[in-house]
């Protein structure tokens, strides 16, 4: 049974991998297989980013072999933490809010097997994530280090254990949110509620990452002094450290502590679940005070508030598709307050390495805002987080095309802002010409409309409609991961192209032409897409 | 006020309906029966718009579906079988979307959602999320919002399922009152003593084809709809 209720929990993940939506048959060989290479493809690139990170430890690896279970413990600290970074925002949802709770628990299903097959998404996100780090690293070892056999058996079984620790504490992360959320009563208030507690979790997540970058520096340095500090204050990384360098002693600390809170976290949460999956449904429907009857406003109006709604009333929607609209002034505003540090280390750069800092800041600047408001994909999983409802706007009399610029209208009225005010924040902290300011801006707003349209592209042209928790569509589809990559890309070109066209064609190349020319290309891009949307997109919806 | 002419749907290889004529007049109630999947919903939804059909015409008002659905979707209100409504909208949130789309001025809306939601109990709960609503409840608001515009021609799929006797006795003075007004009732049930009580004329469809149509004395005769059915469906 257990069996059975995995393969669903997963197959609704998959189905859009596998199954053609419009006539509901097995999609071709060939459609298949190019899905799953662009997956891996994806994820070869990021555990490539950590494979590089890795080369910080270069200096340890010519250590003694004894110090170096450091390296494991810091890379298995990262690990943990993107592990838990990764699927915690979805514990809460993936957990409690699946629409077919109520549905699996009238059935002769035991709540802790139901529970397991939730736990084993949650899982196999904390695998997903946590390998990115843990196994490049071990390969990087394994490349400059000193491994053993037993090593590397017990490096396949630290990722195993990992994945049960993160998933163990992802839980309980989700059973909190859900003790806090459940406990108030109005839906958008449990909404805020998660949004609240998940940005406290990041923020805290990027402080840490911030004090590890530095922990990592001071750590190369200094091997011994650090070592002596974990072993003291963070005994399970030293642990984890040394069983992943073949320490067996380790090996089962770590596998206990593992296990044990995997255990107290199942009791736990199978002693609650049935309490907290049926309290969920819905806020309590009270007789309350006369419900306020608005006035009249547009058609656009109103559908561009629908689809507002239906961003503020999911706290796993905005997580995951919104975070950038906050992050990216607090990056610009993090910006400003450190500009003092920021300005010298770029003079710096520029007296030790001769690199022309001035002429790439503006260039930077832009990237760096294009880059954290990439997690803004608003767009993207709207057509199909209509679900059920889609009959809805299908039978009323607006038309299609309309419904489409509502999409699009709701993605920019939020994230457009947010660019243009990072951009100015970032102009003034960094002593921009104002030039730059008013082509940076309009360039993020280019690419903001841009990353707008072909997410809802992309949403028009693969929804997926058949989804039981709405983390399917907003967090595990294929067209999110795609309009993330487009926006990490956006920067690395911007920057990427400029160096390249300084280095090899123009060495003096402004970078005033540089964003025009950007701009005009992204303008003639958003008009491509914004014209496919309008015609070929408006069939394809009217289709659905 | 709606035509339905020689309407054929195709899923893949299967006829869903086929080559299916239906007339209604204005002040006309008609009920449509037949078993599971024989074209009921795939019927009306292409009435309402939102189905594409592959053969025939859809009239309402004299107006294409095909050609202007939005025209046609303006004088139509659609109930569908299950009111699957916006969980994360308030019920009156709900209805002043719906208000908004079909450009319900604020005076009407305001006369409009307070005589309905008295009518069916549910002022109340109008400021509760729709998530909080039970089958039944979702109904009432689906059908509150079928009115909210005051239209020519109301489709419905299985209205009366999950509405209490009392909501289900609401709706049926509803429906003749929208019809003895000029409106016109397009609504498919399984509930043959309803069909017979309340309908003018009725049609009978059977794998996709129409067996039967008319008034409800052509179609039963002497007989009740219920024999007349299983007669047809054996």
């Amino acid at each position: 049974m257990l069996k059975a209720l995995i393969n669903k929990q997963f197959s609704e993940i998959f189905r859009t991998y596998f199954v053609d939506k419009k006539t509901g048959e097995a999609k071709p060989k060939k459609k298949i297989i190019t899905s799953f290479v662009v997956f891996a493809l994806i994820m070869l690139l990021l555990a490539g980013m950590f494979f590089a990170m890795s080369f910080l430890f270069l200096p340890l690896m010519k250590l003694d072999r004894s110090v170096h279970w450091i390296y494991f413990a810091a890379m298995g600290a990262v690990s943990i933490l993107l592990g838990i970074f990764g699927s915690v925002f979805n514990t809460f949802a993936s957990l409690y809010l699946p629409k077919d709770n109520e549905l699996l628990l009238a059935m002769p299903i035991s709540p802790l097997k139901l529970l397991l097959s939730r736990v084993s998404v949650v899982a196999g996100l904390a695998a997903l994530y946590s390998g990115l780090v843990f196994v490049p690293s071990c390969i990087f070892y394994y490349i400059f280090g000193k491994p053993t056999f037993l090593s590397v058996i017990y490096d396949v079984l630290l990722f195993l254990l990992i994945t049960l620790f993160v998933s163990a504490l992802t839980c309980i992360l989700g059973f909190l949110v859900a003790l806090i959320a459940l406990s108030v009563k109005n839906k958008k208030g449990k909404s805020f509620i998660t949004v609240l507690l998940s940005i406290a979790f990041i923020f805290g997540y990027y402080y840490a990452i911030n004090k590890m970058n530095t922990a990592i520096t001071y750590l190369a340095t200094h091997p011994t002094t650090v070592g002596n500090s974990i072993k003291k204050w963070g005994n399970l990384i030293y642990q984890l450290g040394e069983a992943a360098m073949g320490n067996s002693l380790s090996m089962l600390i770590f596998a206990g502590v593992s296990v044990v809170l995997s255990g107290i976290c199942l009791f736990v949460l199978s002693k609650t679940f049935l309490n907290l999956a049926t309290k969920n449904k819905g806020e309590k429907n009270t007789q309350n005070k006369s419900a306020k009857i608005s006035k009249q406003s547009g058609v656009m109006s109103a559908l561009v508030k629908k689809e507002f709604l239906r961003f503020t009333g999911s706290a796993t929607y905005m997580l995951n598709c919104g975070l950038g609209i906050i992050f990216t002034p607090a990056v610009a505003v993090f910006c400003f307050i450190k500009r003092k540090a920021i300005l010298s280390a770029l003079s710096a750069l520029n007296s030790a390495f001769g690199i022309d800092v001035k002429a790439y800041l503006p260039l930077v600047t832009v990237a760096v805002i294009a880059l954290v408001s990439s997690m803004n994909t608003v767009s993207t999983p709207s057509v199909s987080l209509e679900g059920k409802n889609l009959w809805i706007l299908k039978s009323l009399p607006v038309q299609t095309k309309d419904i489409i610029n509502a999409k699009l209208k709701l993605h920019n009225y939020l994230c457009v802002p947010s660019v243009v005010l990072s951009v100015v924040i970032m102009g003034i902290a960094l002593k921009l010409d104002v030039t730059f300011v008013i082509l940076g801006a309009a360039l993020l707003t280019v690419i903001t409309y841009f990353i707008g349209a072909i997410g809802l592209m992309f949403g028009i042209k693969n929804p997926n409609f058949n989804w039981t928790n709405e983390t399917t569509p907003i967090k595990q589809s294929l067209n999110v991961l795609f309009v993330l990559l487009i926006g990490w890309v956006i920067p690395v070109v911007l920057v990427g192209g400029y160096y390249l066209i300084r280095k090899f064609l123009v060495p003096d190349f402004e970078a005033a032409t540089f964003l025009s020319f950007f701009v005009v290309i992204f303008a003639f891009a958003v008009r491509f897409v914004t014209k496919w949307l309008l015609t070929e997109g408006t069939r394809a919806l009217e289709e659905l | 006020m709606l035509q339905i002419n020689n309407l054929t749907k195709i899923y893949g290889d299967k006829k869903a309906v086929d080559n299916l004529s239906i007339h209604i007049k204005p002040g006309e109630i008609y009920g449509f029966i037949g078993h599971n999947g024989a074209g009921k919903t795939t019927t009306l939804k292409s009435a309402v718009g939102i189905l594409k059909f592959e053969q025939g015409e859809i009239l309402v008002d004299g107006i294409s579906v095909k050609e202007n659905p939005v025209e046609c979707k303006k004088r139509i209100a659609y109930i569908p079988d299950n009111p699957d409504l916006y969980d994360f909208m308030t019920g009156i949130k709900y209805l002043n979307f719906i208000a908004d789309i079909y450009e319900v001025g604020e005076n009407e809306r305001n006369e409009r959602i307070n005589k309905y939601s008295e009518l069916f109990e549910i002022k109340d709960n109008l400021n509760s999320s729709v998530s909080s609503y039970s089958h039944g409840m979702k109904q009432k608001l689906a059908v509150i919002s079928a009115l909210i515009h005051n239209p020519k021609l109301i489709i419905m799929d299985e209205p009366f399922v999950g509405l209490d006797p009392k909501a289900a006795h609401i709706l049926k003075e509803i429906m003749r009152e929208v019809c003895q007004n000029g409106g016109a009732i397009f609504f498919s049930t399984h509930v043959l003593e309803v069909a017979e009580k309340l309908c003018d004329k009725v049609a009978i469809i059977k794998d996709g084809k129409l067996v039967k149509s008319g008034t409800m004395d052509e179609v039963k005769g002497d007989e009740t709809l219920e024999s007349v059915f299983l007669e047809l469906e054996a």
